[in-house]
């Protein structure tokens, strides 16, 4: 992880999606080499160290920008089929687990309190139903007799803008 | 479209129950009412429901007899809205296949002072109406019309209605729709529907089961079904239904709205009031370019319930359903980020 303190403006994107997280402690790129260097197995975008506790910050954009118009709906059957077929949860997972098993083995594990986010875009104000279902199916196999807490949410760029203010995003048009 | 039966036009309420002015445009298929409890989409459907009767001239009812039975008052000008300054008049407006129906409801001191005005003349073939309350009837038919037509209980006249309704005899064939809704709900029941005496049955393989023992989902797909046998739901009749997810597994949802659908293709002008989003998707879902289906949003303001009407879900506001996940959902995230909405930590 970078050295503790503010750092450098660092703004990433990941799939059309700008995040700033110029107010964290520190952030990376958890597979770049001047990250966590993470080649090894599947893992999460960014690895944030906000004041008490880390985030893990996951980007999943199904409509990114220059998507023809005419692609659009198949792209959302897709994003919707996999929400209920419980592959997107597998796959968020499986980043999760994976990047918990390279810090590990590298010496970088930080036992600190994790929320697990994935960003998700875009999506519509009537989603909110599924992703709670979403929710439930991701928590489920994280609880456990662990030593700090692991939170797990999905949500879109208008919820994490909300609750994350210090750490804006945006979608490119 | 005009599928050739009497149908709910329109209403017009005007210091009517939760209602201070509230006007309605109705479809021949499916309308739905959406919004809190509280709101007074029950007394709509049951003003609709009582106004049908009397124009089906079923047994001759009295108006005031039937407002006194289906709404249960102490006195019938506690229908008159309460923040109506007094003297006040409750005025409902409506329109039954071309004919226009008014009924005024003074509260002014003289109690149960009632006046129904026809300004047309009456259409010759309206039916009887169907009101399925929210409480479940099919497993208290046992007693319950002689109770009812000896002694005074706490039951409006609708659940009296259904109850007879339920009772009758079974058509020896069916209109292609009905026939249609009753194969997609036949494989829900476990068994054939039966009536011994005055209690229904669940007959199969391993016996017969009194529907009182049956989930109450069960009985919902019992209710409907048994109507469609008794071919009170066919081209022409209306249908009230109150709740219709009361009780019922969302795994049924689908199977449930199938066979509204298909009533309501078949000549059935339905009414029903909702609070599922299950549902309501499902019928989004599951309807086709040639339903017509109406949403109506029931909102509760300072001045009364307010209703604004849909032709799509997504365009449905205030969706309260919607609102309820929305809600839930907002601290779902909260609990699992640690940061509310505004931004704030949680401590």
């Amino acid at each position: 992880m970078r050295p503790a303190g503010r750092g450098p403006a660092l703004r990433f994107v990941e799939s059309g999606i700008t995040l700033d997280f110029a107010a964290a402690r520190s952030a990376v790129r958890h597979d770049s080499a001047d990250g966590h260097g993470n080649r090894v197995w599947p893992g999460v975008d960014f690895c944030v160290e906000d004041d008490a506790e880390l985030l893990w910050v996951e980007v999943k954009n199904w409509q990114p920008s220059g998507l023809p118009a005419r692609l659009r709906g198949a792209k959302r059957r897709a994003f919707v089929g996999a929400l209920k077929s419980g592959s997107l949860v597998r796959g968020l997972r499986g980043k999760f687990l994976g990047t918990t098993a390279f810090l590990a083995w590298t010496g970088q594990a930080d036992l600190r309190p994790v929320r697990y986010i994935a960003l998700v875009e875009p999506l519509r104000p009537t989603d909110s139903p599924l992703l709670m279902a979403v929710n439930d199916r991701l928590r489920s196999p994280m609880a456990g007799p662990w030593r700090c807490g692991i939170t797990v949410a999905i949500m879109g760029l208008a919820e994490w803008n909300a609750r994350f203010s210090d750490y804006p995003g945006a979608a490119s048009p | 479209m005009n599928r050739g039966h009497p149908n709910h036009e329109r209403l017009s309420v005007r210091d009517f129950s939760a209602f201070r002015e509230a006007d309605l445009e109705f479809v021949p298929g499916i309308n739905a009412f959406v919004g809190q409890n509280g709101t007074g989409k029950t007394h709509l459907m049951q003003m609709l429901y009582v106004w049908q009767y009397l124009f089906s001239r079923e047994g001759d009812p009295d108006l005031k007899d039937l407002l006194q039975r289906e709404f249960r008052p102490d006195h019938l000008d506690q229908l008159v809205n309460l923040s109506a300054e007094r003297p006040a008049t409750a005025v409902v407006q409506g329109c039954l296949g071309g004919s226009d129906w008014d009924i005024a409801i003074a509260a002014n001191g003289s109690r149960n002072d009632v006046v129904p005005v026809m300004a047309n003349s009456v259409p010759f073939d309206v039916r009887r109406p169907v009101f399925i309350p929210a409480l479940d009837m099919i497993g208290h038919t046992q007693g319950f019309a002689t109770l009812y037509d000896e002694y005074r209980v706490d039951f409006s006249q609708s659940h009296r209605d259904l109850v007879g309704l339920l009772m009758g005899p079974e058509k020896r064939s069916l209109e292609p729709a009905a026939a249609e809704a009753l194969a997609i709900l036949s494989g829900r029941l476990g068994g054939e529907l039966a009536l011994e005496g005055e209690r229904f049955y669940i007959r199969n393989d391993l016996g017969s089961l009194p529907i009182t023992l049956t989930a109450e989902g069960i009985r919902k797909a019992a209710v409907l079904s048994r109507l469609i046998a008794t071919g009170w739901l066919s081209a022409g009749a209306t249908l009230f239904w109150d709740e219709p997810e009361t009780n019922l597994n969302p795994s049924m949802m689908d199977e449930m709205v199938a066979a509204l659908l298909a009533l309501s293709r078949g000549g059935v002008q339905i009414f029903i009031a909702t609070h599922s989003y299950v549902m309501l998707k499902e019928l989004d879902l599951q309807s086709r370019q040639t339903d017509t289906l109406r949403l109506f949003s029931f909102e509760g303001t300072a001045n009364g319930t307010r209703v604004r009407m849909f032709d799509r879900l997504a365009d449905l506001t205030p969706n309260a359903i919607l609102d309820q996940y929305n809600s839930l959902y907002d601290r779902d995230l909260t609990r699992a980020t640690g940061r509310k909405r505004t931004g704030a930590t949680l401590r």
